[in-house]
């Protein structure tokens, strides 16, 4: 089986590499081939990821219009004509996500998106994948080539190391797309990356925090806990939080070393984004909430009352350790 | 400009314990039993097409449509529908036997021939995610069916000053994207932040909108024969439920403090240190 991943060089690429790699590990010992196709806009990337894998080629597809879509499409169907892989493989975003299923459409292939893992059955590709509001996962056999699989979002993990042997570049020139349909474009940088992705410990807030003022207060607490804050849709979408604060399936998908989840209910799409927390906590008022399933503490109690107590223990202990430590520094001076 | 909402209700999930998610022998799962919602992204997309028709200067001149393939348990959503000022609400229902869960290629194909065959709309708004499949490809394949460019991740849509184009703003990562463009378009909704709920309707309204007819249609209405509907690039093998692996720990304690207490010192405060 001959496969291709198809990167985008805007994106981080060794994160997205990262995700990819993660996926080769069901198809590894039946792939004959792996390529890696890169779309860049102006420049190609310097570094390329050091994959688990051997690449036999990387391709530079310079694409003139990165934010069009049928833009690139146009220049992977060329290429796909020409090298006729047995599978591609797209990254985790939005981008990859929609490249993926109209790509499989025009070629006559199958997609799946979302996926956290692909085996090879009997020949054929079978995928696992979360349905039903990632409260069950299906495992679904695709029926015709080339296979298009868009992975799943991993969150932050352990981006590939970098190499900058390019050896195996290859530019190659494709003739553009002419789109009448777009008059004019802007792109502007938005809030940025918030430092919730990397962080080791995540506040997860939910609807529980009822207002714009309270959720004020959690940020107190966080900064106490030396925490980053997370929010679930309905706090993100009444603006009590930034949008790049948003946990779950449509935001962060984190796995940070502890997660305290306060006044979220724990719907299964939510869940998907701290359930590979390594110490989870949950705080709600309802004994019977779905996030007490996937924590390994759980308290039965107003959020407010927990964390401001919580954040008052924390804040005399790192004042008694902060004494302790200058007194030392007296001592040894 | 005629403009059609394509969207799904779905099962309020959360309403569903541990115990709710059998899956039987034919990998599917029993939820007659549990209120249907609007999936979150749909409803922005219900909104936010309702404003770019009424709210502007053109209302005369703009029809809109919401459309779900559903069975008859929808009729209740496309009433409320009418009731906050749809011109059109439709239904194709394809019989209990068609399972469409797994199977975008046979969705797509639907809405399209709607849409081509007997709306006449320019212009789709479709929610970028939900339904029991959680495909997430609906509204790319309704553009690669109808030939026509697609924007994803959409967070608004205005008419453009000259009246002629489309201003649609959508997020990419870390920016935003702001285009002009021309008609038939089809827009895939993402998080909205402007209006994210459908506007309530005035009780005048709704009892206005229980009157109103809900049209239904076959696929054969759109020139589909049942066999078009089973083929499929994928088909579905396996259907579970994962296993949890923690027990939570419930603390025990008279009040709040106790509790947090308990917390700091049997579990946070080593941790905390990293
Ligand atoms: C297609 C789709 C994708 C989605 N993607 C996401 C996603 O990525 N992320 C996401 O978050 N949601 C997502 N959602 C929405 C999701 O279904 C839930 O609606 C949402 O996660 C609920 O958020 P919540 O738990 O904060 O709110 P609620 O469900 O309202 O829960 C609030 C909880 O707070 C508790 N509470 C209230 N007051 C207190 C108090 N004083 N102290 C302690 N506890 C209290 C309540 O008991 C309740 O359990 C998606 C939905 C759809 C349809």
């Amino acid at each position: 089986m001959k496969a291709a991943m198809v990167m985008h060089a805007d994106a981080d690429i060794l994160l997205q590499a990262a995700e990819l790699n993660s996926l080769l590990a069901g198809p590894a010992d039946h792939l004959d081939s792996l390529e890696m196709w890169l779309l860049y806009h102006e420049k190609p990337p310097e570094n390329i990821p050091r994959f688990a894998y051997p690449l036999a080629a990387i391709r530079l597809l310079q694409v003139d219009a990165p934010d069009v879509p049928e833009a690139v499409l146009h220049v992977l169907q060329q290429i796909q004509s020409n090298r006729k892989m047995d599978m591609l493989l797209f990254c985790s975003d939005g981008l990859g996500q929609e490249l993926c299923t109209r790509l499989a459409y025009r070629l006559g292939g199958s997609s799946a998106l979302t996926v956290e893992r692909c085996l090879v059955v009997d020949a054929t590709i079978a995928v696992e994948r979360p349905v039903y509001g990632n409260n069950l996962m299906a495992r679904i056999r695709l029926e015709l080539r080339p296979y298009c699989l868009s992975v799943a979002k991993k969150g932050k993990g352990s981006p590939l190391e970098a190499t900058r042997d390019t050896a195996f570049f290859e530019t190659v020139n494709l003739p553009p797309l002419q789109i009448d349909w777009l008059k004019a474009w802007a792109i502007e940088v938005d809030e940025g990356e918030s430092a919730l992705a990397a962080a080791e410990i995540v506040l997860a807030v939910g609807n529980g925090v009822q207002s714009r003022e309270n959720m004020q207060k959690m940020q107190v607490v966080a900064d106490t806990l030396g925490a980053e804050i997370g929010a679930s849709r309905p706090v993100v979408m009444s603006a009590w939080s930034d949008m790049n604060r948003l946990i779950g399936m449509s935001g962060h998908i984190l796995s940070p070393r502890i997660c305290i989840a306060a006044g979220v209910s724990g719907a299964g799409v939510f869940r998907g984004g701290i359930r590979n927390s390594r110490f989870l906590v949950a705080i709600n008022t309802d004994k019977q909430a779905a996030i007490f399933e996937i924590a390994d503490v759980g308290i039965v109690d107003d959020l407010f009352a927990v964390l401001f107590e919580l954040e008052s223990i924390v804040r005399k202990a790192t004042a008694q350790n902060d004494a302790v430590a200058a007194q030392e520094r007296q001592n040894g001076d | 400009m005629k403009i059609v909402v394509c969207f799904k209700t779905l099962a309020d999930y959360p309403m569903l314990t541990e115990r709710d998610w059998r899956v039987d022998e034919q990998h599917q799962v029993d939820l007659a039993w549990v209120r249907q919602v609007y999936n979150c992204y749909d409803e922005s997309a219900l909104e936010l097409a309702l404003q770019l028709a009424h709210d502007g200067p053109d209302a005369a001149a703009c029809e809109t449509t919401a459309l779900s393939i559903d069975d008859s348990r929808a009729d209740l959503f496309l009433r409320h529908l009418y009731a906050v000022q749809y011109d059109r609400a439709v239904r194709i229902d394809c019989g209990e036997e068609v399972d469409l869960r797994f199977n975008p290629l046979a969705v797509s194909l639907l809405l399209a021939s709607y849409i081509r065959e007997i709306g006449g709309q320019q212009l789709v708004l479709i929610g970028s995610e939900g339904g029991m499949g959680d495909n997430r490809q609906t509204g790319f394949l309704v553009a690669e069916r109808l030939g026509w460019p697609c924007i994803r991740e959409v967070i608004d849509v205005v008419p453009e000053e000259s009246r002629e184009c489309l201003c649609v703003t959508s997020r990419r990562e870390g920016a935003v994207l702001t285009q002009t463009v021309g008609l038939p378009l089809v827009l895939v909704i993402g998080n909205v932040l402007r209006s994210p709920y459908l506007r309530v309707p005035t009780l005048k309204e709704k009892l206005a909108g229980k009157k109103k007819q809900v049209l239904v249609l076959s696929p054969t209405d759109l020139a589909i024969a049942p066999d078009n509907l089973s083929g499929n690039d994928r088909t579905l093998v396996g259907l579970f439920r994962q296993r949890q692996d923690r027990q939570c720990v419930m603390l025990a304690g008279e009040n709040a403090r106790e509790k947090a207490k308990t917390l700091y010192h049997q579990y946070l405060a080593e941790r905390l240190k990293g």
